[in-house]
């Protein structure tokens, strides 16, 4: 019997993966996919808990088509900068972001 | 009704301008004036409307609140596109994404603020942080600027993920998404893995205020980018999302003692942290970035305190600081455009070379530090009596004493301009029309400072009407 | 009335800031008249007081929602200082004729209105307000046009007297909190407050609360231990900022600790009595002490403003009516005399180019009338019977005396007295007396008629203590009367 608590648990590990992703991550475009993982990872709770206790109205996994696209949108935000940060650095390797301290 | 229509006047407004900019020649001035008047023109409606209460397409409640929460992120957007009218020509790629971005992040913000539910809560939050990268971002020939944002991106991404995961765990916990009926559930007492929820999303919603220790991304943030710029991220995010947090509570979350103190440990890190930070900078951006997580660790201790008189005081606090840190952030901008550095020894007698522009300035840094007469200090004032009206004394005293430290590094910075000589001499040509927009912030800090009731009573209301429900 | 006497400072100020001129022929002499003016307005206020208990109160709303409202009023403790104020702004106006930034002549009006707002407040919060607005100007008077450690010496006062203006207003603020319990609502009103005493008193708090305000006006009396800012500050400040620091500033310190720290929390003084005056001892001989050992003259008379105010802590912490009286007293008197000192020391330095002692010699012989002021003003420092500063003195070892906690003190005090005594004629003798070394112009009619005031007073308040006496009586009475029914 699968239960809710499976796929919370799921959703857990993808979020922990992803939390991994982002701090230890070297380049910059692993660390937006570890982002998109931490959403994806919500997305699934979400539309879990909705399959399982919300059956009337089915709102989370309303709220899961929602992240896609808010995800996408992040996401090519991100890439955007990213493309300037690689104009002016020439690497997409997370220390050059380190490299303004004060 | 009207609430309505100002929603879609943000969001149509945005996309005109957005449309139109390809049409118009490059540095005019149109695309800022229509910005600003649009700002207008919907503070006007917000004030007009302040008392409908509707509910929108059944999640956007017209309240006290959500009319404030346009007045001061218009009024926010209102002077960055004002301050931005100086240089809009040396905006690459011409300026119509950084208004409109400007007028859809102010839109991000009252749907944020307004919304009865987790989905348009989200979705407010994302818009409007979508504005601030983009901002941050905006000044595509700088490396520091793309650096700064990248940064910013990278952890608002996962501060929104964290707020998200925390959002599924208390739908999974509540099995709803309207704010009502996670309150009911939350009423009768917390299920576990709802606390839980509730608990990151406060993480999620700390990055965004740049409370420590979720203020990793300000200091260079705000160094990277323009500081035009950076008055925007200094100030609208804040309004949205301490307002958003105070809506979240009320509304959805009870709040649990368990997340007013976690966010009155916030408040105290952020506080005593960011000012013993902000002592060490001599980088004029870098110590304002931390003195905004210091002036957020005070406004998350009225947040914290909670009930009308805390988050009006709240409330008060994001006024005073949009009006001080915005113009702070301006003086900066026009140092920068008449070629003055800004680190403590480029702005050393800067009053000889620039003396209204230093005499502006230097009501801002006042108004922060908290000098009486200005509306920064009130609004310390009314967060610390917010603490005393409800007995947490420790934290008040040490509250206090961090405010010394603040007067510290400001006074330091007026020190350098108005008693130490000039490296060069000769007077500054600065920007008329950013001195005028300092002007007016300056006039503004004078008149909250002497004339607090009026401002303040409509936060009461707007508060009061919240809690009320 | 009283609101003229504090808000048309602070229009003068802004008139001069925005009247533009090279020098400041318009701003001085526009700062005199108002301040000239004003003196006389509080002179007829000091006149016309019905004798005792607060007059001239005007009360209006502020901030409702906080329970702060726009009261002021003054009693026979109050007046003396207001006047003072408006005469030592003449008098520093007068003493910095030769200055050519008006910024200088706006600040000092700022000062004065913000002084005077400090001693007519009788709400809590507005009294904090501007206790903390007097500091802004001051750090700019001694920065700007301070002498060599200008910053350091600014920086200082501004930090440290923040320090006791938080520590204030947290006190302020949980006064407010505990009393609303007695008093069923939110107020920061001093007259509603004191209804709510007896309750305060019996709360555990009431020390805290006591010692919040008590450090800020330590700080600012100055006491040991925290006195180390004031000899940087006096030294450092032009002319001007030291006649204000020390004739007026610092008497905010003694006047918080008998309107506040006494008004509010009798029992917590009684209390605390004998830490009080030991501090106040301790102050008495140890500054006397540092001045015998000062080379600087500036320096050492901001070191006998120490000792001077020893005098006022110990007459407050006797609880006597005689005792407090002499506080009162010596404040006046100390206002007075070491306006005058100051008023000279600047003026000297002016001419010799230099504040060491041993570079002075034979002031009288060259300067008949600016030596003989001089001469004067340090044996009124010296408490010399006849002059202002005796009765002050005299009256708060008195009340010491009879009090039994602060009895044994007095005669630690006497050592004191004593040494500065010695220092004070030491320094008459080095600097005064002698061979004239060098020819220096004497006194000008503008600088004469900055002094002239003072030298009057000093004498006057020495023989005539009618003039002050019944005033502070006025005062302290309904406060001994609300506090013996309490104790």
């Amino acid at each position: 019997m699968i239960t809710l608590g499976h796929f919370l648990a799921l959703s857990a590990v993808l979020f922990a993966i992803g939390l991994f992703g982002v701090i230890t991550r070297r380049n910059l475009i692993a660390v937006l996919m570890s982002v998109e993982i931490l959403l994806n990872a919500a997305a699934i709770a979400f539309a879990a808990t909705a399959a399982y206790k919300d059956p009337v109205f089915f709102s989370g996994q309303l709220f899961a088509l929602f992240i896609m696209v808010v995800a996408a949108a992040e996401l090519s935000i991100g890439f955007a900068i990213l493309l300037n940060v690689f104009r002016h650095t020439g690497s997409a390797a997370t220390d050059v972001v380190e490299e303004m301290r004060g | 009704m009207i609430t309505l229509t100002i929603v879609l006047l943000l969001a149509l407004g945005g996309l005109g301008v957005a449309l139109a900019a390809p049409l118009l020649k490059r540095g005019s001035g149109v695309l800022a004036g229509v910005t600003m008047a649009i700002f207008a023109l919907a503070m006007i409606l917000a004030v007009a409307g302040f008392n409908e209460r509707a509910l929108i397409f059944g999640s956007l409640e017209a309240s006290p609140l959500t009319a404030l929460a346009v007045l001061l992120l218009s009024a926010a957007g209102f002077f960055v596109a004002w301050g931005n009218l100086a240089r809009g020509e040396e905006l690459w790629g011409g300026p119509g994404e950084f208004f409109a971005f400007l007028l859809w992040g102010a839109l991000g913000g009252v749907l944020l603020v307004g919304s009865t539910n987790l989905l348009l809560f989200f979705l407010g939050l994302e818009l409007s942080a979508y504005a601030t990268y983009v901002l941050a971002a905006y000044d595509r020939d700088r490396k520091e600027s793309a650096e700064g944002a990248m940064k910013y991106l990278v952890l608002g991404a996962l501060s929104s993920a964290i707020l998200l995961y925390g959002f599924a765990l208390v739908y999974a916990g509540t099995g709803s998404m309207e704010f009502a009926a996670i309150r009911a559930a939350f009423l009768k007492g917390a299920p576990a893995l709802a606390l839980l929820g509730a608990l990151l999303a406060l993480v999620g919603l700390g990055f965004k205020l740049a409370l420590v220790p979720f203020h990793a991304w300000v200091p260079d943030a705000y160094q990277g980018a323009r500081p035009v710029a950076a008055a925007y991220l200094a100030s609208a995010p804040k309004i949205a999302v301490g307002l958003g947090l105070a809506a979240l509570f009320v509304r959805a979350f009870g709040p649990p003692d368990a997340v007013t103190q976690s966010l009155l440990v916030l408040a105290l890190f952020s506080f005593v942290f960011g000012n013993l930070w902000a002592l060490a900078q001599t980088n004029l951006k870098r110590l304002l970035a931390y003195s905004t997580i210091a002036h957020m660790g005070y406004l998350a201790l009225g947040l914290a305190i909670g009930g009308t008189f805390g988050y009006a005081a709240a409330g008060f606090y994001l006024l005073a600081y949009l009006i001080a840190g915005g113009a702070a952030f301006f003086a900066l901008e026009a140092a920068e455009a008449a070629g003055v550095p800004s680190t403590i020894e480029g702005w050393k007698g800067l009053f000889k070379r620039a003396p209204g522009l230093s005499v502006l300035a230097a009501i801002a840094f006042l108004s922060l530090a908290g000098v009486p007469g200005l509306a920064g200090f009130l609004a310390k004032l009314y967060v610390f009596a917010a603490s005393a009206k409800v007995g947490l004394f420790a934290v008040l005293v040490v509250a206090v004493l961090t405010t010394v430290l603040g007067y510290y590094y400001y006074f330091r910075v007026l020190q350098a301009a108005f008693l130490e000589a000039p490296k060069e001499e000769g007077r500054l040509s600065v920007n008329p029309s950013l001195l005028a927009l300092l002007f007016v912030l300056a006039g503004l800090s004078i008149l909250f400072g002497v004339w607090p009731a009026g401002a303040f009573s409509g936060l009461e209301q707007a508060f009061r009407v919240l809690i009320g429900l | 009335m009283v609101s003229l006497l504090i808000f048309v400072p602070f229009l003068a100020a802004l008139v001069i800031a925005l009247f533009e001129e090279e020098d400041a022929a318009f701003a001085k002499r526009f700062a005199l008249g108002v301040s000239g003016v004003l003196t006389l307005i509080a002179l007829g206020l000091y006149f016309r007081y019905p004798g005792e208990g607060f007059a001239y109160a005007e009360k209006l709303p502020w901030m409702p929602f906080l329970g702060a409202s726009y009261h002021v009023a003054l009693d026979g403790i109050a007046l003396p200082f207001v006047v003072l104020t408006a005469l030592l702004t003449v008098v520093s106006v007068l003493a910095s004729w030769r200055k050519k930034d008006r910024a200088f002549f706006a600040l000092l009006l700022l000062l004065e209105g913000a002084l005077t707002g400090v001693f007519a407040a009788l709400d809590l919060l507005l009294f904090f307000v501007f206790f903390e607005i007097v500091l802004v100007p001051m750090y700019f008077v001694i920065a700007v046009w301070g002498y060599e450690e200008r910053r350091y010496a600014a920086m200082k006062f501004l930090l440290y007297s923040l320090v006791g203006s938080v520590l204030m207003l947290a006190a302020i603020l949980g006064t407010a909190y505990y009393a609303s319990a007695e008093l069923g609502k939110f107020t920061f009103d001093y007259l509603e407050l004191q209804k709510a005493v007896p309750s305060l008193a019996s709360l555990p708090v009431a020390a805290w609360l006591f010692w919040g305000f008590a450090i800020a006006f330590l700080i600012k009396l100055p006491s040991f231990p925290v006195h180390t800012w004031l000899p940087h500050a006096h030294t450092q400040a032009p002319t001007a900022g030291s006649i204000f620091l020390a004739g007026v500033l610092l008497k905010m310190g003694g006047y918080g600790l008998i309107r506040f720290n006494l008004g509010l929390f009798p029992t917590e003084m009684k209390r605390f009595a004998a830490v009080l005056g030991v501090l106040a001892v301790i102050s008495i001989v140890y500054g006397a002490y540092v001045t015998l050992a000062q080379r600087d003259l500036k320096r050492l008379i901001a070191n006998s403003s120490v000792n001077h105010m020893g005098y006022v802590l110990l007459g407050i912490a006797s609880m006597t009516a005689i005792g407090l009286h002499g506080a009162v007293y010596q404040m006046v008197a100390h206002g007075v005399i070491t306006g005058l000192m100051f008023l000279m020391v600047g003026l000297l330095s002016e001419r010799t180019h230099t504040r060491e002692i041993g570079a002075m010699r034979g002031i009288y012989a060259s300067m008949p009338l600016l030596g003989g002021i001089f001469w004067l003003a340090l044996l009124g420092g010296l408490g010399l019977p006849g002059l202002a500063g005796f009765l002050g003195e005299f009256q708060s070892l008195w009340g010491a005396y009879l009090a039994e906690t602060t009895r044994w003190m007095v005669w630690l005090a006497l050592i004191g007295l004593l040494t500065l005594v010695g220092a004070m004629l030491w320094t008459v003798q080095r600097v005064l007396l002698g061979e004239k070394e060098k020819d220096y112009p004497d006194l000008d009619p503008i600088e004469l008629a900055a002094a002239a005031p003072l030298v009057v007073l000093a004498v006057l308040l020495g023989l005539v203590p009618a003039l002050l006496t019944p005033w502070i009586d006025g005062g302290i009475q309904p406060l001994l009367a609300f506090i013996r029914g309490l104790l």
